[in-house]
């Protein structure tokens, strides 16, 4: 067992998520001394996900993604504990799904979900990667324990505003590999407590450029401040648009 | 003077899908004036009636512009401002 393990509890590692962005992050964790993921999404394996979702095949259409995902890690060696939710996450059971964990990592395809992800990290006072990607372009936001969360840089979801719809964009496969495996990369190092700040890492996966920013905390973030105790992870709360983009 | 100015996926629909684009201007705001004059609707999609929109991020190279001068930072001959709007997707 490395030293960085017990860095961050000895919970599991709450991987949301499990497309193109979540089963390289799970795989990556798995053969990374992880003892212990719970693995979360209702989603099931399509035959159109499977040129970015390399973990799963023909045989795992139609399957629950996380099922599949779990099969996937036991067929490549793993050997830890996998608990496997077959549920989206949602506000009404967000904190339950998460309780205990060490770690949070979301890689879902929607803004709400990741939101409730940062509030939920922030309730529970875990460490938090959030990753994205979208057509050749990804982020990837690991927030360090009294850091710069994900409100900090996005504030909140849209409303009553009419959100273009960018369902349409798709997403690069090799793009979610580099990205989700970044993401991997970054909780490892808040496993390890190597992250002193949080950091945004930006990729332009067709020029090849990769930039890193050391984030700071916003002095306004509800989250960050006096709200983190008194806010109610309620649906009204994620009420916004479930699409990739909102500008 | 002349700043480069990066186009995130969702809105290169406005830059002919250009992701990097030029901008003249002394300042952040200023910048933004200039890409709504040669890439019309650009503006609206960055900021709203109280300024950059909450789930939108400035860059002004790695420094985000709320911890400089805001929409009045000044920006200089090459320079890059970075677009980094919230999106989902994998």
């Amino acid at each position: 067992m490395s030293a960085a393990r017990g860095a961050a509890g000895e919970g599991p590692v709450v991987v949301v998520g499990l497309g193109g962005l979540g089963a390289p992050i799970a795989m990556a964790l798995a053969h990374s001394e992880t003892p212990w993921l719970r693995i979360v999404d209702g989603d099931l394996v399509e035959r159109s996900n499977l040129h970015r979702q390399v973990l799963f095949g023909e045989a795992d259409v139609g399957a629950p993604k996380a099922r599949a995902l779990a099969r996937a890690l036991a067929a490549r060696g793993f050997r830890g504990r996998v608990e496997v939710v077959e549920r989206f996450l949602v506000p009404e059971e967000a904190l339950a799904v998460a309780q205990g964990a060490s770690l949070l990592v979301e890689g879902v395809d929607n803004l709400p979900t990741k939101f409730l992800v940062a509030d939920v990290a922030a309730k529970l006072a875990v460490p938090v990667v959030h990753a994205a990607a979208l057509r050749w372009e990804g982020t990837v936001l690991a927030c360090a324990p009294g850091g710069a969360c994900y409100r900090c840089l996005f504030e909140d979801l849209p409303r009553g505003v009419e959100a273009p719809n960018c369902a349409g964009e798709g997403v690069a496969g090799p793009l979610v590999g580099a990205v989700g495996a970044w993401a991997a990369d970054r909780l490892l190092a808040l496993r390890a407590g190597a992250l002193a700040a949080s950091e945004l890492t930006r990729f332009d996966g067709w020029r090849g450029s990769l930039r890193r920013t050391l984030l700071t905390r916003r002095a306004d973030c509800g989250l960050c401040n006096d709200e983190r105790s008194s806010f109610q992870i309620e649906r009204a709360r994620y009420v916004g648009p479930a699409t990739s983009c909102v500008v | 003077m002349s700043v480069t100015v990066r186009i995130p996926t969702p809105l290169r629909t406005l830059t002919a899908g250009h992701d990097e684009v030029a901008a003249e201007g002394a300042t952040v705001a200023e910048l933004i004036e200039d890409l709504e004059r040669r890439h019309p609707g650009l503006r609206d999609r960055i900021l709203d009636e109280k300024g950059v929109r909450r789930f939108i991020n400035l860059f002004l190279g790695d420094e985000d512009i709320r911890f400089l001068d805001g929409l009045g930072t000044a920006v200089k001959a090459g320079d890059a401002l970075s677009i980094v709007p919230a999106i989902a997707g994998g």
